[in-house]
């Protein structure tokens, strides 16, 4: 039970972090935090699909010619992990300018608070 | 000829890289612009030509073999899709030439356009692709324009709007892709119709990777397609938006997200799967209570913008009931609610954003006896608004007997019912706006019927979608004929 | 006397053009109308003949306009056309439009007599593809006989409205969706399956409801509101029941279907009363007549007589034509009486409804002091008895030819005698600008030929002999004889109200001729203006047409009612037997109208004695409250139990009402509740919903996650 916990440390430690990420967008008022929240669950799901890649026994995926009947770990999640981290680092760059544009409208970073002065217009 | 997708989608993304290099002058952008959507558009017309008339093809990037490259599906329906997607579009982006000029700056046009041909791109992409990843970066795309296009217009409700849409859809997208790394787990294949063949072998082995898969990727698509519960960001976001983008994001991109949903349903994981899981069940209740919920909501609301939201989620109510029966017929009816409505709804949000960008009214109060200033908008208004309703001749009521037929025939009458105290909700929210428009008298300046003082880049897109309304509810055929071509590919 | 016949052309006025032109039409209709008596009363093989010598090219020319199948379409298409070119004439001249609307209307009438060759031979017109399953024109005879008198009646109506409307605002308008209204109701008559139909009938109630609410004062637009939503109601209603039928049965069109209803089981009962609700919403059946009272006094007058006229009876025409088609066997020779069985079970719950409808629209009548008021619930009085009649025709199944022809006879009289009636009120209106009963008095000093055109009209009404009413209530009277004889006995309790309710019909209508014209003149009403001839003219050809049939009853019957018969499954000895060789001046059923008429001098009598027809309910007994009382309870439950200070959630647009405090909060109808009830929905929940998004989500996630992983 304990061995088979500690095989699969990073499915178990990336559903933490989804549960943790997820829970700090839920409860925190501050929008900056939320985007935290957002970039841990970010994190937590690249996390798993790293980790699907492994192979056990696997090499690092680098084809050296004359070696045959050699196991390699499997390189494409690394590949869309790429990517998704590119989409990830493009999603927070956006809702940080958008959170900058918030402070100057709102002189606040309190969701709560904005939400009370929706209605007011310059 | 078979390498036309490749240009449909490659289109937009060279004319979004070319449009910040342009002089800055609006006609330049403008003319611009249109010659593109023009090309993209004759484009589309002969791919689907080329569709209806060959049949169906794949297309795969750099010929590599499918199970490693990516793959383009083109099916008749995917065909037909991209050509209704790119006419609206032209249409809608006729008419924001002359209404951003009333809401953004001018030197944040280019910006605006730079992100509408993204839309663009990002949306023909994510029809196309058969590969599941490559789904998942177009959404990404998507969802990160269409925040942007929300908060292009910089006032306080936009910010807040956007915001928010953009956090809970990333929420979605993280959640797809934990989905997809649950199905990546099973399968080892990322090309939609390989993965389905290992899925029917390996169902049984791992069950609950793909339940798992299954139910994170269903609430993802949920949450962007505003399905019931998850349909919150719906409202403000697209109320706030400026009117063409209003329009895009209600008529067409949350279309795209249930097109998504349609393959990861029909292609992946096949009916007997989904129908063994339940999930149809689930569909139909969310279904049911976003009809009713939504039209309950929309006739408390004050603004126009607001209530045509709210509309919104009761109609994308309609489509996902229609996909959620599994059956043929039910899928036929949910897809061809997809093309009726996207063209009322866009009816309507054009003819409101005319309504505010000449008189600069938005609550319903204010409307009374505006029939009679603006007789062309409020004419489009109520022939969208009555097909929303089911009057016969209009698309929505052809929609309404299709879901009718579609629900009977697998024994469900009660969801018809609540088909039928919806369009009742629809009548009592929409009536009061067209009786209050043509019949009221105007407080301060007396009824007399003038022409309306638009420019004609903005009448003539909604006479156009007004047209279609109407020949697409004379004549069902035209879309049905090759829905019902394609279904064999989704079953 | 010729002299000063020619002084009164000089009180034609102004509208002299108009006048003349309306005379000639006039003369041309009436002459139409003999022809094309003249032309039924030849036996088949002189029509052609009679109808101008084949080889001639005129004769050739009409034969071939009456072979054309595209007829029907043109007809439909027609006032259209009319109606925007008329608003083009009216931005120049008032005159030369309501020229024009009294041509175009003519046209259509002469049309519609030339369809009588495809009536006869029943062709239908296919359109394919449109709308999914295509859609059918078909005329036979019943909807022939129904096309004749709509555009009769508009036709004398047009010539009518007029100078009325010329004190009325936005009178383009008002021809405009006038003739919309005209060419849908064409379009139902003429539909040959029920998807057709229900295309016009939704554009009929679009374009009638403009005319409701055409005053666009607090009350028509209230009333305009109900009869809207109401409308759309009953269209969903028979929405449904398209939908059902094209499962079960896969065929729409009007062809007799009995057999194959019987196997589709119980849900044929559901189908039928679905379709009584959605057409019986615009017949004015009992229950869910509530819109009728409303919407036909606040409409304008020549508005209200064609809506109390001829919109209602497409109603009953829903009714008859269903009824029609699914109690009768495909084929009429197979001699199952098990066929009818369903018939007579949906014929007796008909004839109850009748007789409901019927009690309710008389004795509310009664207690009405305003005159078109009065008249609207006599209307719904009267179409009890069409339902009634039609009832009967399901009851009795193979033998139900009376009732059939009872109820179309009916429906004929009372289209031409209510309008009449508007007419009348609408010309005293003019003048004295009051519709209370209880105002007027001795107004034949002032109006003398519209008194006598009244008083035909009343007697028309109240089933006076040698006059058409007696003749459709006899023949109604006969059937309930017949039924009385072959079925159940409880029919006797039927036949004693039908007597009562007759008796009240005479009542109310001594009410209202004596109140109005005989009596002492009041001091204001001494100098007020006289009726314009035209519009006296018009009043006197519906009047004429309604003695004409009441002084030759067999005519109709012979030669449209009884040809229409038998193009449908009724027995054909039946028919011969007891309807060709009726006597209508029988003395069984002249004694019987007598003691009705003194039975209703008696009520008459007793009620202004002792004050019984000033029994006033209090405001919210109304029968929609009753019906709506379970609904209004809940909501207010509701409302009670969530909002604490209910003004606050009024804020919200509500276009029902612009009176915002607590006791309008009380007193609204049920739309008004559902309003209220959404904006509370709204108000309580929506915000806490935005704020908790996130939450939502992860409720949602877990459970869905955790329901699913419980299912492996």
């Amino acid at each position: 039970m304990i061995e088979a916990l500690l095989k699969h440390t990073n499915y178990l430690g990336a559903i933490a972090l989804f549960i943790i990420g997820l829970y700090t967008v839920l409860t925190h008022n501050n929008v900056l935090k939320k985007v935290i929240g957002i970039n841990i669950m970010e994190t937590s799901v690249f996390l798993f699909f790293v980790s699907i890649g492994m192979i056990q026994f696997g090499r690092a995926p680098i084809i050296k010619l004359n070696e045959t009947d050699i196991i390699y770990v499997n390189p494409l999640p690394s590949a869309l992990i790429l990517t998704g981290i590119v989409v990830a680092v493009s999603i927070t760059a956006y809702s940080i300018s958008l959170i900058i544009q918030l402070y100057r409208e709102f002189g606040t970073l309190d969701l709560d608070k904005m939400l009370e002065n929706k209605e007011e217009q310059e | 000829m078979k390498q036309f997708p490749v240009l449909i989608v490659l289109l937009p993304l060279f004319s979004a890289l070319i449009i910040p290099l342009l002089p800055k002058k609006k006609r330049f952008l403008f003319g611009f612009v249109s010659v593109m959507f023009g090309l993209l558009f004759i484009l589309s017309i002969l791919s689907y030509l080329n569709v209806i008339n060959d049949g169906s093809f794949r297309y795969v990037f750099g010929n590599y073999l499918a199970m490693v490259g990516i793959e383009f599906l083109i099916d008749p329906l995917i065909a037909l899709l991209v050509l209704f997607v790119s006419g609206l579009s032209f249409l809608i982006i006729i008419y924001s030439f002359s209404d951003i000029q009333h809401e953004l700056k001018e030197h944040q046009y280019a910006y605006y356009y730079c992100l509408i041909m993204l839309l663009m791109f990002s949306m023909l992409g994510m029809l196309y692709t058969n590969d599941i990843f490559n789904t998942y970066v177009f959404m990404e795309i998507l969802s990160i324009v269409s925040t942007a296009i929300i908060s292009i217009k910089h006032k306080r409700s936009n910010f807040l709007a956007s915001f928010r849409y953009l956090m809970l859809s990333s929420i979605g997208s993280l959640t797809i892709l934990m989905g997809l790394a649950f199905l990546y787990m099973v399968t080892g294949q990322l090309n939609m119709d390989s993965m389905s063949l290992v899925i029917s072998n390996v169902w049984t082995l791992y069950p609950t990777n793909l339940v798992l898969a299954i139910g994170f990727i269903l609430i993802g698509l949920a949450i962007k397609s505003a399905m019931f519960p998850l349909h919150i960001w719906l409202p403000d976001a697209h109320s706030s938006a400026p009117s063409p983008s209003s329009a895009f994001l209600s008529s067409l991109v949350v279309k795209i997200y249930i097109v998504v949903l349609i393959k990861v349903i029909y292609r992946i994981f096949g009916i007997e799967i989904i129908a063994s899981l339940r999930i149809d069940d689930f569909i139909l209740i969310m279904a049911s209570l976003g009809m009713i919920f939504g039209s309950i909501f929309a006739i408390g609301q004050k603004d126009i913008k607001r209530l045509l939201a709210y509309s919104s989620v009761a109609q994308i109510g309609y489509i996902f009931l229609g996909i959620g029966l599994l059956t043929p017929l039910g899928l036929a009816a949910g897809l061809f609610h997809i093309f009726s409505h996207a063209l009322m709804k866009s009816a309507l949000f054009l003819s409101a954003g005319s309504i505010i960008f000449s008189t600069n009214k938005r609550k319903l109060i204010d409307l009374d006896g505006i029939g009679f200033k603006m007789p062309i908008t409020m004419i489009t208004f109520s022939i969208a608004a009555l097909g929303m309703i089911g009057i016969p001749g209009i698309s929505g009521f052809m929609s309404k007997i299709y879901l009718g037929l579609a629900l009977i025939a697998d024994k469900h009458p009660i969801f018809l019912s609540l088909i039928l105290l919806s369009s009742f909700l629809n009548a009592i929210y929409y009536m009061p706006i067209l009786i209050s428009s043509f019949l009221k008298e105007d407080v301060l300046v007396k009824n007399t019927l003038q022409k309306d003082p638009l420019p004609l880049t903005m009448i003539i897109p909604m006479v156009i979608i007004t047209l279609s309304v109407l020949l697409i509810g004379l004549y069902p055929q035209i879309i049905m004929d090759v829905i019902e071509l394609a279904l064999p590919y989704y079953f | 006397m010729v002299t000063s016949f020619f002084n009164e052309f000089k009180v034609w006025g102004r509208y002299r053009r108009f006048s003349i032109f309306s005379a000639i039409i006039f003369s041309l209709a009436f002459i139409a109308l003999g022809v094309f008596a003249l032309y039924l009363s030849q036996p088949p093989s002189l029509r052609c003949l009679l109808l101008g010598l084949q080889s001639s090219l005129l004769g050739q020319l009409l034969t071939h306009l009456s072979q054309n199948t595209l007829l029907k379409l043109i007809i439909i298409f027609i006032p259209v056309v009319g109606s925007f070119i008329q608003m083009i004439i009216g931005r120049f001249s008032d005159q030369r439009r309501d020229i024009s609307i009294v041509l175009w209307t003519f046209i259509s009438f002469i049309l519609g007599l030339f369809l009588y060759p495809q009536a006869v031979s029943q062709t239908t017109l296919n359109f394919k593809d449109i709308l999914f399953l295509g859609l059918s024109f078909r005329v036979d005879l019943l909807s022939y006989i129904m096309v004749i008198i709509t555009t009769l009646i508009w036709l004398f109506v047009m010539m009518y409205s007029h100078h009325y409307m010329l004190h009325e605002i936005h009178r383009n308008r008002f021809y405009f969706f006038l003739s919309l209204t005209l060419s849908s109701i064409l379009g139902t008559l003429l539909a040959g399956d029920l998807l057709t139909m229900f295309l016009f009938f939704e554009i009929m109630t679009l374009s009638s409801f403009m005319l409701v609410t055409h005053g666009e004062s607090a009350e028509s637009l209230f009333a305009g509101y109900q009869y809207l939503f109401i409308g759309v109601f009953g269209g969903i209603m028979i929405l449904l029941a398209i939908i059902l039928q094209i499962i079960t049965v896969g065929t729409l069109s009007f062809e007799p279907m009995a057999i194959r209803f019987e196997q589709i089981g119980l849900i044929r009962y559901f189908i039928i009363g679905l379709l009584f609700v959605g057409f019986g919403i615009k017949a004015g059946m009992a229950p869910v007549h509530v819109w009728l009272p409303r919407a036909h006094p606040v409409a304008p007058t020549p508005a209200s007589a064609l809506l109390s006229g001829i919109l209602i009876k497409i109603g009953a025409y829903g009714i008859l034509r269903v009824m029609i088609t699914y109690t009768f066997p495909e084929d009429p020779f197979l001699d199952l009486y098990s066929a009818w069985n369903f018939g007579e079970i949906i014929g007796y719950i008909m004839i109850w409804i009748g007789i409901i409808t019927m009690l309710i629209g008389v004795f509310l009548a009664l207690q009405q002091s305003n005159a078109k008021k009065m008249l609207a619930y006599h209307s719904i009085s009267q179409m009890g008895y069409i339902l009634l009649g039609i009832g009967i025709m399901a009851y009795l199944g193979k033998n139900g030819s009376i009732g059939f022809a009872g109820a179309l006879y009916h429906i004929v009289n009372h289209a031409l005698f209510k309008s009449l009636l508007f007419m009348v009120i609408g010309i005293i209106y003019l003048s004295i600008h009051e519709y209370d009963m209880y105002k007027m008095g001795g107004l034949y000093k002032r109006f003398p030929i519209t008194a006598i055109i009244a008083f035909i009209a009343c007697l028309g009404i109240a089933g006076i002999p040698l006059f058409n009413g007696f003749v459709s209530k006899s023949l109604i009277h006969h059937a309930l004889e017949k039924a009385i004889t072959y079925g159940h006995p409880s029919l006797l309790l039927v036949e004693w109200l039908f007597i009562l309710i007759s008796a009240g019909t005479v009542t109310s209508f001594i009410k209202f001729f004596s109140f109005i014209f005989l009596g002492k003149l009041k001091k204001e009403h001494m100098t007020c203006s006289q009726s314009i001839r035209i519009m006296e003219l018009a009043m006197a050809g519906i009047a004429l047409v309604i003695v004409l049939i009441g002084l030759n009853p067999h005519f109709v019957l012979d030669y449209l009612i009884v040809p229409a018969l038998s193009q449908s499954a009724f027995d054909v000895h039946f028919i011969e037997k007891y309807i060709l060789t009726m006597n209508f001046f029988a003395v069984k059923d002249l004694i019987l109208m007598g003691q009705i008429v003194i039975l209703g001098f008696v009520i008459f009598k007793l009620g202004v004695k002792y004050h019984l027809f000033h029994l006033h309910f209090s405001s919210s007994f109304t029968i929609e409250r009753i019906l709506m009382y379970p609904i209004n309870k809940a909501l207010q439950i509701y409302i009670q139990l969530r909002g604490k200070r209910l003004v606050d959630y009024w804020n919200a647009y509500n276009p029902y009402t612009d009176d915002k405090s607590m006791s309008a909060l009380k007193s609204q109808g049920f739309i008004g509740r559902v309003f209220t009830l959404s904006n509370l929905i709204t108000r309580l929940h929506e915000n806490n919903l935005i704020r908790n998004d996130a939450f939502i989500y992860v409720v949602l996630l877990t459970a869905i996650v955790s329901f699913l992983l419980l299912l492996i």
